[in-house]
């Protein structure tokens, strides 16, 4: 069904270079933005992984790399951001190639921001718009296949002095190019890539269902939920398919383009709380609550989660199921493969937020921590975007079903 | 689904602007690139105040100063293109907004390289290398009186062609106000061309999932536009700014890469002026891509599936969706064939072309197309010619 809003903005001017070898291709992407000496921001997690050696062995002779920052901390900072453009000043370097996840991608754009501005201030460009050219050359290279964060025209950028985090708005953010390359992501734990492939999943979801949604977002949704609904469980099965990690990676950009132009909603929102008070990984925090946030929309976009049904299980099941049941046989499938997930990882993949744990084994969300998370998501403005209202009792009442796992009782949800 | 290929590239400039008040959106865009002075160009009349005012009036309370030059005629573009490069760099212009259609917005691509790299032909711009990456913002508002390639990569002038994704707009804005009203043949020409666009390049040899969701797109809101044409679909109020999108996002989706089949064959078929390219490109399509359903050169369950609701594509069984696919394709032309009394043609009989005219159209070798078969092309026009279902 083709749905079209009043108005809408549509925007994805990455260029995207996907295959099994692109890695091999990075100096002709170098020639082609005249950058002879770029410089690697990358994590310990990625180098530790050996991805960077296999980055620079597919590269040969034929790029002199001029230094490589490899800790860029899990939350970007101000002082990574400093720490990098002073390296790549001092190496001469004309170019950044970011190795990683959301954090690594936002620092590489801050540093870029100062070095391109040649400024000591970075603070100056934040917000919308501060940005009036091109920054230096700018590579992402994603190493998971979720976050979707290399197809972002932002940066968010933490000021522990001022106890902020900064958020940098501009096209010129835009890496120049992102490259999806399967052997980045061969080696990705299972438990991570169930949990990102399911944050893919959850931005293509939100996406298509809540109120910004357009015509555009809508069919990057869709492929991107055929794929890893193709894809992901057969990957968990046999980590080794290289076809299978490419389609998630592509899946994931797909999924990162719907979002970035049509946001997302209640799912996002209240993951963000639960990672900032419990320190859940976001792609986890998403694969609980998804069918939570569809259950809970139900009785505003049920028709819209009801054509979802067929990226998800295909044109069989799709006839079959009637439709007033379709939207109900969506919201079943995703705790099927959370369900799936969680055996295959071997409970490694939580199905309910009172099966998350810390590194030290403890409850990563304990019962009495729920308050703090609704206090935290009410302040978060990915709700703006819910099709439903969400107050204090409705957070309470979603998150007391997912942490014990159990579908939201409908008879409770308001209709504002 | 298409199947994602071992390798592939994709890239799309565009942002895009679309809906009720979306010009009002235009002096914040091109401030965040740095503009200052655009310059208005348009091929609008200035007799159609209500399509321009608009445009002139979204720069009101901007503080920005704009150049305007209206009625451009397009008969001698590189004359044209020296003028209006003289009066950008006369202003101290740095962008272009170009308000028009078909072959005014290639002489404002064409204007845009020759300010960008101050060379002045074609042949000189583009002589041993690729076209830069940083030439100026351009800016397109496109109509509903289309040819569908403003929005894309391709440049033609005359007998030549070039093709880059640089040369794709940077923003586009698509607001009802500006997009004209069309009388309704004009709005099913551009639609058909857009339906052949999104169709063909969701199966082009270089499509990826990221081309497809702009062919998709671009493909369904064609066919909501041809289903209000035709009187199958509730006709809208935003008729024109439906088709006005499917004519830029199937622009999108062609980009930079190859034509197809049916543009080649409609380009030559038009040229013996019975019938548009529009026209003879709707006609031809559903038999070019039966030809290669039986070459089993495409994915009929893909082509279903791009074609209808999730409903019906879903009740179709397996073995009949390339059926009902050209049966679809072809019922959809006889409906608009029946509601504009036979001016949106169904065959290449009813424009008024005999068998033995058929046998003298050459379809030349497009310069930007994918290769194809002379033979092939016969064939494809045979079965266009009096509706015969190539099987």
């Amino acid at each position: 069904m083709l749905h079209v809003p009043g108005y809408y903005e549509y925007c994805c001017r990455v260029k995207v270079v996907a295959g099994h070898d692109v890695l091999e291709r990075i100096p002709a992407i170098l020639e082609r933005v005249h950058a002879t000496r770029p410089m690697i921001v990358t994590d310990r997690g990625v180098a530790g992984a050996g991805l960077i050696d296999v980055m620079t062995e597919a590269m040969g002779d034929q790029v002199t790399i001029g230094g490589i920052e490899d800790d860029v901390p899990p939350d970007s900072s101000i002082e990574a951001v400093r720490r990098i453009a002073e390296a790549y000043r001092n190496n001469r370097c004309d170019a950044l190639i970011a190795v990683g996840g959301g954090s690594v991608l936002d620092t590489a754009k801050g540093a870029n921001i100062m070095v391109s501005e040649e400024t000591d201030d970075l603070m100056a460009f934040s917000g919308v718009g501060t940005l009036k050219r091109r920054l230096k050359p700018l590579i992402a290279i994603p190493t998971t296949a979720g976050t979707g964060s290399e197809t972002t025209l932002v940066a968010v950028i933490k000021d522990h002095e001022r106890h902020q985090k900064m958020p940098f708005i501009s096209y010129f953010l835009l890496p120049d190019a992102a490259l999806l390359d399967s052997r980045m992501t061969l080696t990705l734990p299972p438990a991570i890539t169930a949990a990102t492939g399911m944050d893919a999943l959850t931005h293509a979801v939100e996406a298509y269902t809540c109120l910004a949604k357009n015509p555009l977002s809508d069919a990057n949704a869709v492929s991107a939920i055929e794929l890893i609904a193709k894809h992901l469980l057969p990957v968990m099965k046999q980590p080794e398919d290289r076809d299978g990690r490419l389609a998630l990676a592509v899946a994931a950009t797909l999924a990162g383009m719907a979002f970035s132009n049509a946001m997302v909603g209640m799912v996002h929102n209240i993951g963000h709380a639960t990672g900032a008070v419990c320190g859940v990984p976001h792609g986890t925090c998403m694969a609980i609550l998804l069918p939570y946030g569809l259950e809970y929309n139900q009785h505003r976009n049920g028709h819209l989660t009801a054509e979802l049904l067929l990226p998800l299980e295909g044109a069989d099941t799709y006839a079959r199921t009637p439709r007033n049941q379709r939207a109900q046989r969506v919201i079943a499938r995703v705790r099927e493969m959370n369900q799936s997930l969680h055996d295959i990882t071997q409970g490694q993949h939580p199905r309910c937020l009172r099966e998350t744990y810390d590194r030290d084994g403890n409850a990563a969300v304990p019962f009495e921590r729920l308050p703090d998370i609704v206090a935290a998501a009410k302040n978060d403005p990915a709700v703006f975007l819910n099709p439903e209202d969400l107050d204090d009792e409705d957070y309470r009442m979603v998150l007391e079903h997912a942490w014990a796992g159990t579908p939201l009782d409908c008879t409770r949800i308001k209709r504002g | 689904m298409i199947p994602i290929p071992a390798f592939f590239e994709f890239e799309c400039p565009v942002k895009t602007h679309c809906g009720h008040r979306a010009l009002d959106h235009m002096p914040f865009e091109l401030r965040a690139m740095d503009v200052a002075k655009p310059l208005l160009i348009g091929d609008v009349p200035a007799s159609h105040a209500k399509r321009w005012r608009p445009v002139v009036n979204a720069f009101r309370d901007s503080q920005m100063t704009i150049g305007v030059v209206e009625e451009i005629p397009t008969d001698d573009p590189q004359a044209i293109v020296r003028q209006l490069a003289a009066i950008y760099r006369d202003k101290d212009c740095d962008a272009i907004v170009a308000v028009g259609q078909g072959p005014f917005i290639d002489m404002a691509k064409w204007l845009n390289l020759v300010v960008s790299t101050g060379e002045e032909t074609l042949d000189a711009i583009t002589s041993g290398q690729a076209i830069p990456r940083t030439i100026k913002p351009l800016a397109v508002i496109p109509s509903a009186a289309a040819d569908g390639y403003e929005v894309s990569g391709l440049l033609r002038t005359g007998n030549e062609a070039v093709a880059s994704v640089n040369l794709m707009p940077q923003l586009i804005f698509i607001d009802p106000r500006s997009v004209g009203q069309p009388d309704d043949i004009a709005m099913a020409e551009t639609a058909l061309m857009a339906l052949t666009h999104g169709v063909e390049t969701f199966f082009r040899s270089d499509a990826n999932p990221m081309t497809a969701v702009y062919a998709r797109t671009a493909t369904r809101l064609a066919l909501d536009a041809l289903h209000q044409l035709s009187g199958i679909g509730e006709r809208g109020s935003d008729l024109a700014w439906t088709v006005a999108q499917a004519a830029a996002l199937g622009g999108c989706a062609l980009g930079c890469g190859p034509c197809s089949t049916t543009h080649a064959i409609g380009q030559a078929i038009a040229a013996g002026g019975k019938i548009s390219a529009a026209q003879a490109a709707g006609v031809v399509l559903s038999y070019a891509l039966e030809h290669r359903a039986i070459a089993n050169n495409l994915d009929n369950d893909a082509l279903w599936g791009l074609l209808c609701d999730g409903d019906h594509y879903a009740r179709t069984p397996d073995s009949q969706r390339g059926s009902a696919a050209f049966y679809f394709l072809r019922s959809l032309l006889n409906d608009l064939f029946d509601r504009t009394d036979g001016q949106i043609r169904r065959t290449l009989q009813d424009a008024g072309l005999t068998r033995e005219e058929l046998q003298d159209v050459t379809v030349l070798p497009d310069p930007l197309a994918e290769e194809g078969d002379t033979g092939d092309y016969a064939t494809i026009m045979a079965h266009a010619w009096d509706g015969r279902p190539l099987r």
